[in-house]
Formats: structure tokens, C-alpha cells, sequence
């Protein structure tokens, strides 16, 4: 059939007495024309098209910026003094805050507190209680005018543990430059410049950006077989770090762990000074000390950021060990801090006398009986570590500081607290806005992402809440900013993360063509030519016709 | 997780193949089959003959083969005029700047003639010249002198204070809901096929643009395209833009996959050019750039009259400043017909001296003018004074940049002479707009409105400087702050 039908359809064509071919012929190959057309292509189409749900690009694109320029988060203060108004209402911005000024006159009930209290703490105390039955959290500034305060403390400002701040003064105006010190030490800096720049060495002294945190206490007890340490953590954590922890709950939430370690082992090779008898660590081995340590501390899952505090308690045969600074004298506290990691304490519990330099042989015949026990002091354990997460945290680790109340009691003043769920709200605002920024040009670039409904919604929900939370910041607003702030961030988060994003990521347009036209072409030829002599067929019927 | 993100999108495309690939066998094998192998012989059989016997079959064949590219090169059909949107902003006001909204007029007059509905026409100007007490001819604009009216007919949709830059984002990015009760409320509404035109007019600087009281940043602008793009706002866009330092809106800013082209009447470090004195009405009535842009416009034939074509002859035509193109380059071989519509009337105008002069220039110049003219001893005098004054502002504001500087280097202690003369004399090209974006606005907000001070543009290259020479923005912003205290000082020309 191959050979004899072509030859035969060519001399028919020459003498235009076109051969019919059978009708059915004609009629499968333009329906199956008509399928490639109207159901195979679109179908092609479809599927190889990238879907992309519209987005609020400009938003995406903008918000970073526009917080940039625009965002101040307000910090309300209220001057509390005595005779009818003082002066008009006011503001002032510093890098990045808004404080806003209002002036009241302080009540009754305020004015007793201040003026028969026998000492500022106590003043401070009773303002706490008072704050905390009111649920105010408004900062105001009281001006004490007492001569007895002035005698002791001279004229200056002082901040309270709670959203209390006393100024000691003779005239009832504050000059300026105690205000903007005031300010800039309620925002956390020191000098104005420092606050704004993101890249700054402060922050590397912050949290990693999460929900919440794990804090893991552990105790290393590298030698039990000699001296066995043991601690009574339950308690510790209970009367240190819990009111802590309470308090930071809004800033995040904060799961805390403890475990004690055996047969760990720092990586350090401390130098014996022969002239003290006490081991060295000098400062330049501290950077290697946590690396074979850190595998064995997580042995749970958690999707949180963790911060470690280690407690190494000292092998006999070091002992005592002691952390050098860079200049070669030995460090107060014997511990040190890692950055967004934790902190290193290294505790010297008593060892058994007469051990020192015993072989390793003559313990084990006789292990039993130097096995002694030890229990690590709580007090001197959580004084390190709590200073240490205050550090970590991103506060001031001097725990006596000019111009501000003593603790007692606490260990983190509200105004504390407030000055970290700012700074906090402040970058989650940047990141998500950073985040969709990010998104939104690579959604520019790349073309062949895929925008699903899904993340199409979730980014809409974050430039939404972003804008709200951006409002609730710059009126003073925490909580309810902070929140929004959260959502907004896990909503970019997700919506950059989310694995269809990438779906068509390995199969780029040039790709497309490279598989389907070998493919489709030496399909699609023969069926479009077929077309071609159906339609020619149909017209050279219908001039018969005509001519006819 | 990364894995399994992986494996997933893996499979993704596996499955488009087979689907696909099934979709190939199950529909085409059958006619492979049957007909195909009929078929293919039956094609080239018709090949053949077509070939031995007539030219017409070949051409269609030919036309066949090519697709409809060759139908377009053979017969060059600009789009329909009604698939054209444009977008027309004067951003100054006073009569001083006449030149402007006269431009911005003319280009209303192009576009309307050429078959461009007046509803896809949106135009933004402050409107305060056609009427203004120093106009001679109520009524009547002109853009050259003894020319038509411009300002006839011309719908204005966003005037007075309505001309801002949020507006006209808005405008571009078709944000209806955010124009509600504003102006006119008319926005682009073109679609993913249609083609755009936006000529803007107005005072420039490095990275700005100037609106009535405010400032259009260049980042502002690329994000705005980058989300019209992004949200297939237009097919095409051209972008003409008459302002000074128009250069650096684009430099770095306009990647090609956007399919926009676009002019500048200066490169990023020069001032542009107005033209067309009038001794009536004692101001000037065009910038060079979009006088010969329109007029080029006016007088050939706009289907035959490429994009590429219409910038060589603006270029060469205006050797006052440095006529840049930026952007996907090969929107250049389109017809200008594509953007401006096309009618078959032609004007001729008359040759007429251009009479070029520095922007910067123009309002002294024009004072000279009026002195010059003056005979009335109390209006000399009157003159005088403001010319003095205009001379006295500028110089306050060359010394409070100056004292900026000097603040922010800490008075030139450590400051070898090099350096001094790379930070005063030199003009860096904007890089790093994050800085130079807040210092302007600072700027702008505590010591003169960039808006409301056209001469404060010519000094903002010091601020560009500063800013790639790696000086911090904080400092900056904090030297202004304790520089300027006098504020809501305006009209330094």
C-alpha cells in the first residue's frame, strides 16, 4: 500500500481529477485535528503556564522603605508635677522613637506616696503596687521636690524598677539635656547615633528573630567517677529565673529545660601557673570551647532558637580552673557569653584532697571511696546566669548603673521589658517587610515562580497586618503591635518559604520548548498538513460546484 | 525539608511532562496511524507542485510558514489608537515656570489629534497660568511664540494640590479605591496589550523629581513600574521625562524584561533647557527637549517615524543638555504611532530663534528681561529688589549646605585637598539611594522644600556626594538638624 499510493494520488493531482479519498478519512483526521486544537494545546497551556495570583506588589515592594523613613514607634511619657498645667503637650523624635509628652498633676494618693515615704525605694515600691492594680502602662515622671532626696541623691533623674521615673530637682523644669539622656537610656542607647544603624555591634547582642526561646541549663560533671556534682535545679530555676521569665512573657515565651551532662569534656588545655597553682584558660582558646560540647546538649526537638547555659564544673585535675581576659588577668565572674548561643560558667566545687595526682588505675580499685558528692551552690550558679541573659537578651549587663533604682527583688525593670518588646516589634516590622520586599523582586526576576492562592493569601494578609501593626507602633500601642507584628512575620515567612513557590523552578521556558517541541512537532506537522488538503479538498468541491 | 521541597517540585514537572506526554499519544497517535503517514506524503506533494507552478501559492505558503511577523513587516500597522493610555504630570506651578504646563498642554493637543481617547488621557497640572493675573491672554497657553492655543480643550483631571506624587503612583498602578473623591478619579486602567505614554515636566535633581510640594524619588518611580510590570499593567510603556538630572531617574534603574523605553531631556549630572522667550508674556514658553520632541511630533509621519528615529532627532537637536535613552532598546524600532496616536494632518511650523537658556537661569533672566524693558522708575525699582533677594536666598542656601558640610566632616579637620575638591567640585553618579533618599527628605522637611525651592536642586549633588563618599546618613540628617532652624522659607528660584 506504502508504494503504490503515492504515485498514484501524484498523477491524479497533475490531471486536477482529484481522486476522492474515502469520506471517513477526512472525517478522523479533522477531528483529531480539532482535539489537538481545541483540547490538546489549551490543555498544554495550562499546565505549563505559571499560575500567579495577583499580589499587593506595590506594598511588597514599598513597606521596607517606607519604614525606613516613616516608622517611630511612640513612647507616651506623662510629667507628673504639681500646680495646674505646666506646659503645652509636645514630642520629640530620637532615631527611630517618637516620645510624646503630656503633663499632668499628680493626685492625692501620688502626692502622699511621695512626700511621706521615708526613702526613694519604698516611694518606688508603693508606685509599683499602685501600677500594677491600675494596669497603667503609661511612663511617668514624677518631680520629687524634697530636700532630704536632693541632700542624698543631688539633682538628677532617676528610673524606677516599674514605668516610674523620679526627677530630684529644685525647679520644677527639667533642662533638656537630662531629657534626651533620659531618652536615649529608654531606648537602650548611649548615644544617638548608635540606635539607628541595623548593622550595629549591639545587635549582634540580640535574640535570634522567633516565637519563642528554650533556655537549657546544663551541668557538666566531666569526672562523676571522682567528684559527682549534683544541683537542685528545681529550686533554683523556681526562685531566680522564673520571675524573670514571667516577666519577659511579653516578649516572647520562654520553655526552660535542665539537664546534667557526664563524661563531658571542654575543649580547653588550660596552662598551670606555676606561681598561683591555679589552671589558665587563656582568652584566645574560649572561641573553641563550645564545638565538641554543643552535639551532645540538644537532646530534644524543638523549633525554637535555644540558649544554652553551661555549668562545667572543674576536673580534679584542673583544678581550679580560671578564664583569662585579653590581658591576661583572670576573669571575676570565670564565665563568658556567646552571642545569640548562651553562656559558659565555670564553677570550681572542692575537690576531694589528695587526688590530685593520683593514677587513673588506683581510682578505679578503689573508686568507691573517692567518690564524693557536691552540691553546686544555686545562688552563685543563677547570679551568672542571669546576668548572662540579661546580656543576651540585649540589655545592660551592669546591674548598678547611674541614675537607676537598685533592684530589689526583680531583676528586670518593666521599663526594661518595654525597651525590649520595642526593639523587638521594631525588627520583626523590618524583617517581614524585608522578607515580602525580597519576594517581591524575586517574583520580578524570576519568572517562573509560582504564586498559589495560598501564599498569594498569606502575603496579603501579612501587608495588612503589617500596615496595623505599623499604626499600633507608632501610637504607643505594644502589646497589640507586637501581636500583629508576630503574625505578620510568620505570614512572610511562610508565604517565601512555601514549597510550591519553587514547583517550576527546574523547568524553565526554555526548557519547556527544548521537551515539547521534539515532542509535539513531528505530531502536530502531519496533523496540520492533513488539515491543509481537507480545507484545499473543500475548496476545490465547492468550485465544482460553482463551475458545474 | 529541603529535600522533600525539592522532591515535590520535582515531581511537579514530571507530572506536566506525562500528562502532557500522554496528551501527545492518546490524541496524536491514532492520526499518526491512520492519515499521518497519507498526509505527509500528501504535503510534499503539494509542496512540489506549489513550487513548479504559481507565485501566489508560495506566498501564502511563505506567509504560512512565517506566521504573522512577516504580515506586520510587509504591512506596518501601528496599534489602534484606543489601545493607547497616557499618562501627562506638570509639576511646578507659578508663572514663572509657564513652560511647563505648556509642554504638558501641547503634548494633551498631540495625543487628542492623533486618535487617543480623552478618557485614556489622564492629566495631572496645577492649572494656575491659563488665568493667572500675569497672563496677558486669559485663557491661552502657547507653547512657541505666536502659536495656537495649547491649553484649549485640555482635560484636567488632578490639579491645585491635587498634583502629588502619591496621586500619580496611584494613577499608574490603576489604585482607583485611593483616588475615590480626588480630582477627577481617573487612573490607568490599561491592560496586559495596551501601550502607555508618560510625559513628565518639571524641575529635577540627582534621583528626584519635583512635584508642587513634594518630591518624586527615583526609587519611589522604579518600584511603581516594577509593580505595574509585575501586575501587567501595560504591554508597552514609553517614558518621556523633561526635568533636570532627569538622567538619574533611570541610571541602573530600568531593567530591559520591563518593555519600557525611555527619554531623558539630560544625563544625571546637567540641568535642561528652556527655550521660546516671549517679550508679551514675559516668560518662557518651552524646554528645549519637548519642544523638539513634539514639534518633532507635529511635522513628520508618525507611522513611519520610529521611537529610535524620533530620539536621534531630538538628540541632535538639542545640544543644550545630553538627550538619554534608558531602558528595553528594542521598543526603539517601534513607530512613534505606537504611543501618539496617528492622524494624517501634518503641521508646518515656522522656524522661530530657540533662545536656549540653563534652567536655573531662567528666573534671573527673565527679571533682567522685565528690567531691561521697564521704563517706571517704582516697578525698576520693585525688580531690583527681587533680583536681589532671589541672590541673597541662593547664597543662604549655599552657606547652610555648606555649614552642613562642615559639620558633618568636622570641619575639614583630617580632610586632604583632594578629597575636599572630590566632595565640592566633583558630581558622583547616586548609588546608594537609601541615604541620599533620607537625607533629601530631611533635608526637604527641616531646612528648604526641594518643591517649593527650585534652586535648591543645583545644590543637591553636595548631598549625592556626601553620600557616596560613605558618609553616614545619621550624621547627615543630624548636621541638618542642628543647621537649619528657620523653616517654611519658599520661592528661592
Amino acid at each position: 500500500m506504502g508504494d503504490q499510493d503515492p504515485g498514484e494520488s501524484s498523477s491524479s493531482a497533475n490531471t486536477t481529477e482529484v481522486e476522492e479519498a474515502p469520506s471517513w478519512t477526512r472525517w478522523t483526521a479533522s477531528s483529531y485535528a480539532v482535539v489537538m486544537l481545541l483540547l490538546g494545546i489549551p490543555l498544554w497551556w495550562k499546565t505549563t503556564t505559571v499560575q500567579r495570583v495577583p499580589l499587593p506588589y506595590y506594598d511588597m515592594l514599598t513597606l521596607h522603605n517606607q519604614f525606613q523613613n516613616e516608622l517611630l514607634i511612640g513612647i507616651p511619657i506623662q510629667f507628673k508635677g504639681f500646680s495646674g498645667v505646666l506646659e503645652g503637650d509636645g514630642y520629640q523624635n530620637v532615631s527611630g522613637y517618637s516620645f510624646k509628652f503630656t503633663y499632668s498633676v499628680m493626685s492625692a494618693t501620688e502626692m502622699d506616696l511621695v512626700y511621706k515615704s521615708t526613702d526613694l525605694y519604698h516611694i518606688d515600691r508603693q508606685m509599683c503596687a499602685m501600677e500594677s492594680q491600675t494596669h497603667n502602662e503609661l511612663l511617668k515622671i514624677y518631680y520629687v521636690g524634697r530636700a532630704d532626696l536632693l541632700k542624698e541623691y543631688g539633682q538628677q533623674v532617676i528610673l524606677g524598677n516599674c514605668r516610674s521615673i523620679y526627677y530630684i530637682g529644685n525647679k520644677s523644669q527639667i533642662d533638656r539635656k537630662r531629657i534626651d539622656k533620659l531618652l536615649l537610656k529608654l531606648i537602650g542607647a548611649t548615644s544617638e547615633l548608635q540606635v539607628q544603624d541595623s548593622s550595629n555591634v549591639k545587635d549582634s547582642l540580640q535574640l535570634p528573630l522567633s516565637a519563642g526561646y528554650d533556655i537549657l541549663l546544663s551541668l557538666l560533671v566531666p569526672e562523676p567517677e571522682t567528684l559527682e556534682s549534683t544541683w537542685e535545679i528545681q529550686r533554683g530555676v523556681k526562685d531566680y529565673l522564673d520571675p524573670m521569665v514571667k516577666k519577659l512573657s511579653r516578649f516572647a515565651e520562654f520553655t526552660v529545660r535542665s539537664q546534667v551532662l557526664y563524661y563531658v569534656k571542654l575543649n580547653v588545655m588550660p596552662r598551670l601557673n606555676p606561681r598561683t597553682g591555679i589552671y589558665e584558660i587563656p582568652n584566645e582558646q574560649l572561641p573553641l570551647v563550645i564545638n565538641p560540647v554543643e552535639s551532645k546538649l540538644s537532646s530534644f526537638v524543638s523549633q525554637n532558637p535555644a540558649l544554652n547555659f553551661l555549668t562545667y564544673t572543674a576536673p580534679c585535675d584542673k583544678y581550679p580552673l580560671q578564664i583569662l581576659d585579653d590581658t591576661g588577668s583572670g576573669l571575676v565572674t570565670n564565665a563568658f557569653l556567646v552571642p545569640q548561643w548562651g553562656g559558659i560558667f565555670i564553677y570550681n566545687a572542692p575537690c576531694p584532697q589528695g587526688q590530685k595526682n593520683e593514677s587513673l588505675a588506683s581510682q578505679e580499685s578503689e573508686g568507691n571511696e573517692w567518690n564524693a558528692k557536691h552540691e553546686v551552690s544555686m545562688e552563685q550558679v543563677m547570679a551568672v546566669v542571669l546576668n548572662q541573659f540579661r546580656s543576651l537578651i540585649g540589655l545592660s549587663d551592669k546591674t548598678k548603673e547611674d541614675g537607676v533604682l537598685d533592684f530589689r527583688g526583680s531583676t528586670l525593670r518593666d521599663w526594661e521589658v518595654d525597651l525590649l518588646v520595642r526593639r523587638r516589634l521594631r525588627s520583626l516590622l523590618f524583617t517581614s517587610a524585608n522578607t515580602l520586599q525580597s519576594l517581591g523582586n524575586l517574583l520580578d526576576q524570576i519568572t517562573n515562580i509560582v504564586v498559589t492562592e495560598k501564599v498569594g493569601w498569606e502575603v496579603e494578609k501579612s501587608v495588612q497586618l503589617l500596615k496595623e501593626a505599623y499604626e499600633y507602633a507608632s501610637k504607643g500601642n505594644l502589646a497589640d503591635g507586637q501581636a500583629y507584628a508576630l503574625e505578620a512575620f510568620k505570614s512572610s515567612e511562610i508565604a517565601f518559604h512555601h514549597p510550591t513557590n519553587l514547583a517550576q523552578l527546574y523547568f524553565p521556558d526554555d526548557q519547556k520548548y527544548a521537551i515539547y517541541i521534539p515532542l509535539f512537532l513531528p505530531v502536530g506537522i502531519p496533523v496540520l498538513l492533513s488539515l491543509r488538503i481537507i480545507f484545499a479538498a473543500m475548496k476545490k468541491g465547492s468550485n465544482k460546484v460553482k463551475a458545474d | 525539608m529541603k529535600n522533600l521541597r525539592k522532591k515535590g517540585s520535582l515531581l511537579n514537572s514530571h507530572l506536566h511532562l506525562l500528562i502532557s506526554s500522554v496528551i501527545c499519544i492518546f490524541v496524536f497517535s491514532p492520526v499518526v496511524l491512520s492519515s499521518g503517514v497519507r498526509s505527509i506524503w500528501n504535503a510534499v506533494r503539494i509542496l512540489d507542485i506549489a513550487a513548479a507552478e504559481s507565485n501566489k501559492y508560495t506566498n501564502e505558503v511563505a506567509d504560512f510558514a512565517s506566521g504573522s511577523g512577516s504580515n506586520e513587516k510587509l504591512e506596518p500597522a501601528p496599534i489602534d489608537p484606543k489601545r493607547i493610555w497616557a499618562v501627562l504630570v506638570a509639576g511646578s506651578n507659578e508663572f514663572y515656570n509657564y513652560r511647563h504646563q505648556a509642554d504638558v498642554c501641547h503634548a494633551y493637543q498631540i495625543l487628542t489629534r492623533n486618535g487617543v481617547p480623552p478618557k485614556q488621557i489622564i492629566t495631572m497640572m496645577y492649572d494656575d497660568i491659563a488665568y493667572s493675573k500675569e497672563n496677558p491672554t486669559p485663557g491661552v497657553i502657547i507653547n512657541r511664540p505666536n502659536g495656537t492655543n495649547v491649553y484649549e480643550g485640555v482635560i484636567i483631571d488632578y490639579n491645585g494640590t491635587d498634583v502629588t506624587p502619591e496621586n500619580f503612583i496611584k494613577v499608574l498602578l490603576g489604585d482607583q479605591e485611593g483616588l475615590k473623591g480626588v480630582g477627577s478619579g481617573k487612573v490607568l486602567q490599561s491592560g496586559p496589550n495596551d501601550h502607555v505614554f508618560i510625559n513628565f515636566v518639571d524641575h529635577g535633581a540627582p534621583g528626584l523629581v519635583g512635584f508642587p510640594n513634594d518630591e518624586l524619588h527615583a526609587k519611589e518611580l522604579e518600584n511603581t513600574f516594577k509593580t505595574m510590570h509585575l501586575s501587567k499593567k501595560y504591554g508597552k510603556l514609553v517614558f518621556y521625562l523633561e526635568a533636570c538630572e532627569s538622567g538619574s531617574m533611570f541610571t541602573n534603574l530600568l531593567p530591559a524584561h520591563w518593555n519600557i523605553f525611555a527619554t531623558t531631556a539630560a544625563n544625571g549630572q546637567e540641568s535642561s533647557y528652556a527655550c521660546y522667550y516671549d517679550e508679551a508674556m514675559e516668560t518662557y514658553l518651552g524646554d528645549v527637549y519637548s519642544i523638539k520632541w513634539m514639534e518633532n511630533a507635529d511635522q513628520s509621519n508618525l507611522e513611519q517615524e520610529t521611537l529610535q528615529s524620533q530620539f536621534l532627532v531630538v538628540r541632535n537637536e538639542t545640544n543644550t543638555s545630553h538627550v538619554m535613552e534608558f531602558g528595553d532598546k528594542s521598543l526603539r524600532n517601534l513607530p512613534v504611532a505606537d504611543f501618539l496616536g496617528y492622524s494624517e494632518t501634518r503641521l508646518t511650523l515656522p522656524e522661530v530663534e530657540l533662545d536656549a537658556v540653563d534652567s536655573v537661569d531662567v528666573v534671573p533672566s527673565i527679571l533682567q528681561r522685565k528690567l531691561a524693558r521697564t521704563q517706571n522708575k517704582e516697578k525698576r525699582q520693585e525688580l531690583k529688589s527681587q533680583l536681589k533677594r532671589l541672590y541673597k536666598m541662593r547664597k543662604l542656601v549655599t552657606a547652610q549646605m555648606m555649614d552642613i558640610i562642615e559639620q558633618v566632616t568636622g570641619h575639614g579637620q583630617n580632610m586632604t585637598v583632594e578629597f575636599q575638591q572630590d566632595l565640592l567640585q566633583s558630581r558622583h553618579e547616586l548609588t546608594n539611594y537609601d541615604c541620599y533618599e533620607r537625607v533629601t527628605r530631611h533635608f526637604s522637611k527641616q531646612c528648604f522644600s526641594i518643591a517649593k525651592n527650585p534652586y535648591v536642586t543645583r545644590k543637591l549633588y553636595l548631598l549625592v556626594n556626601m553620600c557616596e563618599l560613605g558618609m553616614d546618613s545619621q550624621k547627615i540628617v543630624n548636621a541638618m538638624t542642628n543647621t537649619c532652624h528657620h523653616r517654611g522659607i519658599v520661592g528661592i528660584y
